[in-house]
């Protein structure tokens, strides 16, 4: 799966070649894939002018917002909803269920802020700018843990906490990296995010009584 | 009778008056946290329901891989390249979860050496062209 990783990583500009190996991926697995629904939330389902100062945008903001427009503007609207506040308490509550999973926009910048590198073993940090101010990342949430010890070892664990996210950081080594609550919801919180998430949900063997 | 020729009981009064000051503020505080965990609870509780919503609109019918990984890869590629990378990596993760027929498993179904294999070609046939 790493290779693969690596393989799609590098062909951002090559979307039809993406698109092809994800068919022959979805089209050769798809009898045995479960049934599943998803949702796409954020805060908001336009651009914000005011990221145009950001860092992150500076160099394509115009570029950039051509194309979110139109992807917002094209795109069916069933699957998404708009949600002008959407709490960790909330995420919380659907990832903790088995059937639930979902890919949350983060700002890595704070999430690296916790990150002991040679204990972590993360791989962007040498390439991020030490004064960067936004970073957009995407991690898979998979579940929480309410485990005391997976809990105390979470970044950002904040001793009053009594739950932590497991993720799937395609940034991390780590199958399973876990963060606090806290540092969870600062991050995605963040400003640039927009609070963007898409929740994927399976319905677990019902098709196949 | 006035009430300062009987200091000691102009002082029982007095503390009476500032313990009852005091409790009435500590009830006030009890009441206004007692609602706003309740504003927050409530506001949570109704989050979750419209997502849930959401998500169990297809009970019946369930989303089509090609046409959530076109939308989610859409998604993915109208933002930077950073968020691309990053945005396909997730996907693939979630295409592996929905192969795993047991959630509770962290093994996820892996990729066989033929499917890896396929994959590499395509990826280079493309980068031939």
């Amino acid at each position: 799966m790493v290779l693969l990783h690596g393989m799609l990583a590098s062909n951002y500009h090559e979307l039809d070649t993406t698109q092809e190996l994800l068919k022959i991926l979805s089209t050769h697995q798809v009898e045995r894939m479960q049934n599943f629904s998803y949702l796409f939330c954020s805060r908001n389902l336009s651009v914000s002018q005011s990221y145009e100062s950001f860092d992150y945008y500076k160099t394509s903001f115009g570029e950039d917002k051509i194309r979110l427009n139109n992807f917002f503007d094209n795109q069916q609207h069933y699957f998404v909803c708009e949600m002008r506040r959407l709490s960790i308490n909330a995420i919380t509550c659907i990832v903790s269920s088995p059937e639930t999973i979902a890919i949350i926009l983060l700002d890595n910048s704070i999430l690296l802020e916790s990150l002991d590198t040679s204990a972590h073993g993360l791989l962007e940090r040498e390439s991020m700018s030490s004064t960067a101010s936004y970073v957009g990342h995407y991690v898979v949430i998979k579940g929480i843990s309410r485990d005391a010890a997976t809990v105390a070892d979470a970044l950002g664990y904040d001793n009053s906490e009594s739950f932590c996210f497991i993720l799937a950081n395609p940034g991390s080594m780590e199958p399973n990296q876990l963060v606090s609550p806290s540092l969870l919801q600062r991050s995605f919180e963040s400003q640039g995010t927009d609070g963007d998430i898409i929740f994927v949900r399976k319905r677990l063997n019902q098709n196949l009584s | 009778m006035a009430l300062y020729e009987h200091p000691f009981l102009y002082r029982i009064i007095i503390w009476l008056r500032s313990s009852l000051l005091s409790l009435v503020r500590l009830f006030q505080q009890f009441i206004a946290s007692s609602l706003c965990d309740r504003d927050e609870s409530s506001a949570t509780s109704k989050e979750v329901l419209i997502i849930n919503a959401h998500l169990n609109k297809f009970d019946q019918e369930s989303a089509n891989i090609d046409e959530a990984s076109t939308w989610f890869l859409r998604k993915f590629h109208v933002e930077q390249k950073q968020n691309w990378d990053c945005g396909v990596a997730c996907l693939l993760y979630v295409f592996q979860w929905l192969l795993c027929d047991n959630p509770n498993s962290d093994e996820y179904v892996l990729l066989n050496d033929a499917k890896e294999e396929e994959l590499r070609n395509v990826s280079l046939r493309k980068k031939n062209v």
